[in-house]
C-alpha cells in the first residue's frame, strides 16, 4: 500500500496500469525456439551424465579413505600407538601377487588387511602398495618377498627379495621403522628410501645374495655385521663383496673404487670375510650390484689370488667394469642375446683380464638358462 | 518434451516479456526464446510452492530485467513503446494521458535502475516482494527497502514537475 506521502508514485502507477494491454506479437518462431529448447535439454542430460560419474568417482574415492581411516582406527582400538597401525593393501597390479598366511597362500587383494607373520609375494609381473593410516607406504615392485614381522610401536619387515620403496611418515615418540634383509637391517625416522635384496655378482664369489639401500629423502641407518652407517638422501649402501683371504692387502686396497671422499677404500678391510660398511655418495661407483641404477655403476675387478695382473687390464679396467656392468644390466632386464655379446666382447677384448672368467661363466650361466628355457 | 512444453509456458512468457520490454521491441522474440530456455534450466528449482504461470512469470521478468539492464544506457531503459498508443479515454484527453505516461517513463528512467524496476515490478505489475526480489536477484529486504525508495523518489519528482503533478490531481479528482 503506497503511503499518502507517496501520492503521486500512487497516482503514477495507475496511470501506468490503466494503460491499454495489447496482445503479444504472434508466434513466428515456434520451431526455431522448440528446437533450440530440445538441445538445451540434450545438454543438461550430458551435463548431468557429467556430474553424475564425477560424483560416482569422488564416492568411490572417499570410500577408499574412509576404509583406509577405519583401518587405521582398527589398529589404534588394538592398542597400538600413533594412528594408522593397520597395515591395508592399497592397491596391487597382476596376478600372481600372493598372500602368505599361516603357511597357507590366497590371492593378495586390494584393501586387505594385513597382519603380524602375514607374508607378501609379488608375481612377476605384480606389484603391490601397502599403506598405512599415517601415510607411510610401502611399495613392493614384482617378484618381491616382505614378511610382517611387527605391527606394534616398532614396525618391522622382512625383506628376503625384490625391490621395497618404503616412504616412511614422521614417525611419533618411541616408533621405530625396521626393514631387515638377509645381512642388514635397515632403520629409518621419516624417510624415502629403496631396499633391494638381489643375487651377488658372480665375481663375488662369497656371496649369494646381497642388499642395496638407496635413500631419497631423510635418513637411514643401516647395520650390517658389527657395523652401522648413517645414509642421507642421495646416498647408497650394498653389501660389500668379501675379499678373498688370499688377496693381498696392497692390491684390494688398490682396487677398491674410491669416491672423492675416500672413505669406500678405507672401508673395505682387506684379508677378512666379515661384512664391512661402504656409503657411496650420487656418482661414486658402487661395489656391489645396483638394483637402481642412475648412472652405469662400474664393477670393481675380482681378486684372484696369486694371479698377476696386466698392467694393460689396469688401464682399461674402466671399460671391462662397463661391458661387464652393461651385461648384467642387459641379463637383469632379459635381454639375453645383449648380455651374451656384451661378455664375449669383454672375453675377446681382455682375454686375461681380471674380469674375463667371470664373464665366461655368466656366458655358460646365460646359455645354461636358455637351454632351459 | 520440449514442445508440449514451450506451447504450455509460452503465453505467459510471451506476456511477462511483452509488458515489461513494451511493444514492438525488436529484442522481443529473442527474449522469449531465452526466457524459454531458462525455464527449463531452473524447473529444477520449481517446488510447487506457487502456480507454474506464476514460477514461469517471474523466470521470464528475472530474464528481461537482466536484459534490459546489460543494454544499459545504449536504448532508453524504458522503451516509449510502453506508452500507450491507444488510451481509452476521449478523444481530447488522449494526446494529454499519452503525455503523461511518457514523462512519468521519463523520470522513471532517470531514477536509480533498481528503484525504478522495483517499482515497476511491484507497484504496476504487481508481483508480491518475493518474487520482486527473485526477479532482481536481490533479498526480500533490500527489495522492499528499494521500493520504499522508489516510491519515495518517484514521488518527489512528480512533485517538482507541476505540469505531470497537476495533470495527475485533475485524474484524481475524475476518479
Amino acid at each position: 500500500m503506497i503511503e499518502g506521502g507517496q501520492k503521486y508514485a500512487r497516482l503514477a502507477a495507475r496511470l501506468l496500469i490503466e494503460q491499454p494491454r495489447e496482445s503479444p506479437p504472434a508466434d513466428v518462431r515456434r520451431d526455431e525456439v522448440v528446437a533450440a529448447m530440445a538441445l538445451a535439454i540434450a545438454a543438461k542430460t550430458r551435463r548431468r551424465r557429467i556430474v553424475m560419474v564425477s560424483v560416482a568417482t569422488l564416492a568411490a574415492a572417499a570410500s577408499v579413505l574412509v576404509v583406509l581411516r577405519l583401518a587405521g582406527g582398527t589398529g589404534l582400538s588394538r592398542g597400538t600407538p600413533g594412528a594408522g597401525s593397520a597395515l591395508v593393501v592399497e592397491h596391487t597390479t597382476g596376478t600372481e601377487n600372493q598372500l602368505v598366511r599361516a603357511g597357507s597362500t590366497q590371492p593378495l587383494t586390494d584393501l586387505g588387511i594385513l597382519a603380524v607373520g602375514d607374508g607378501v609375494r609379488s608375481g612377476e609381473d605384480g606389484s603391490a602398495v601397502l599403506s598405512f593410516g599415517n601415510g607411510t607406504r610401502l611399495t613392493l615392485s614384482s617378484s618381491a618377498h616382505l614378511r610382517v614381522d611387527d605391527l606394534g610401536s616398532a614396525r618391522r619387515f622382512s625383506l628376503f627379495g625384490g625391490h621395497l620403496q618404503a616412504h616412511v611418515a614422521k614417525l611419533g615418540q618411541g616408533e621405530r621403522f625396521v626393514v631387515s634383509t638377509p645381512d642388514s637391517e635397515v632403520e629409518v625416522r621419516g624417510t624415502v628410501f629403496r631396499v633391494a635384496v638381489e643375487s651377488a655378482p658372480s665375481w663375488c664369489r662369497d656371496l649369494t645374495s646381497g642388499s642395496t639401500v638407496r635413500v631419497s629423502e631423510g635418513a637411514v641407518w643401516v647395520r650390517s655385521g658389527d657395523k652401522q652407517v648413517v645414509l642421507q638422501p642421495g646416498e647408497t649402501w650394498a653389501t660389500p663383496c668379501p675379499p678373498p683371504q688370499t688377496m693381498h692387502a696392497a692390491e684390494t686396497a688398490e682396487r677398491a673404487p674410491v669416491g672423492p671422499s675416500g672413505s669406500a677404500a678405507a672401508s673395505v678391510r682387506a684379508g677378512t670375510h666379515k661384512v664391512a660398511t661402504r656409503v657411496t655418495r650420487v656418482g661414486e661407483p658402487v661395489l656391489g650390484q645396483d638394483p637402481f641404477p642412475v648412472a652405469p655403476a662400474p664393477v670393481p675387478a675380482p681378486v684372484r689370488s696369486g694371479t698377476p695382473v696386466p698392467s694393460q687390464s689396469f688401464s682399461h679396467l674402466a671399460e671391462q667394469n662397463d661391458l661387464f656392468s652393461a651385461a648384467m644390466a642387459a641379463e637383469r632386464q632379459g635381454q639375453h642375446d645383449l648380455a651374451l655379446r656384451k661378455l664375449d666382447e669383454l672375453i675377446t677384448h681382455y682375454p686375461s683380464g681380471p674380469l674375463s672368467e667371470s664373464a665366461r661363466v655368466e656366458q655358460q650361466r646365460i646359455l645354461a638358462a636358455q637351454g632351459l628355457r | 518434451m520440449a514442445g508440449p512444453f514451450y506451447d504450455r509456458t509460452r503465453p505467459i512468457v510471451a506476456r511477462t516479456v511483452h509488458r515489461l520490454l513494451g511493444a514492438s521491441d525488436s529484442d522481443f522474440d529473442d527474449l522469449v526464446q531465452v526466457a524459454s530456455i531458462e525455464l527449463l534450466h531452473s524447473l529444477d528449482r520449481f517446488r510447487g510452492e506457487c502456480s507454474l504461470d506464476t514460477w514461469t512469470s517471474t523466470i521470464a521478468a528475472n530474464v528481461v530485467y537482466k536484459h534490459i539492464r546489460r543494454r544499459g544506457l545504449e536504448r532508453t531503459i524504458f522503451a516509449p513503446e510502453l506508452a500507450a498508443d491507444d488510451v481509452p479515454q476521449t478523444a481530447h484527453q488522449r494526446p494529454v494521458l499519452r503525455g503523461m505516461v511518457e514523462r512519468v517513463m521519463q523520470h522513471l528512467g532517470q531514477m536509480v535502475y533498481e528503484r525504478a524496476w522495483t517499482f515497476l515490478l511491484h507497484d504496476v505489475h504487481g508481483y508480491s516482494l518475493d518474487e520482486v526480489a527473485n526477479i532482481t536477484g536481490a533479498t526480500v529486504a533490500a527489495a522492499q527497502s528499494r521500493l520504499v525508495r522508489g516510491r519515495h523518489e518517484l514521488h518527489e519528482r512528480i512533485a517538482s514537475d507541476p505540469d505531470l503533478a497537476g495533470g495527475l490531481d485533475v485524474l484524481e479528482d475524475q476518479s
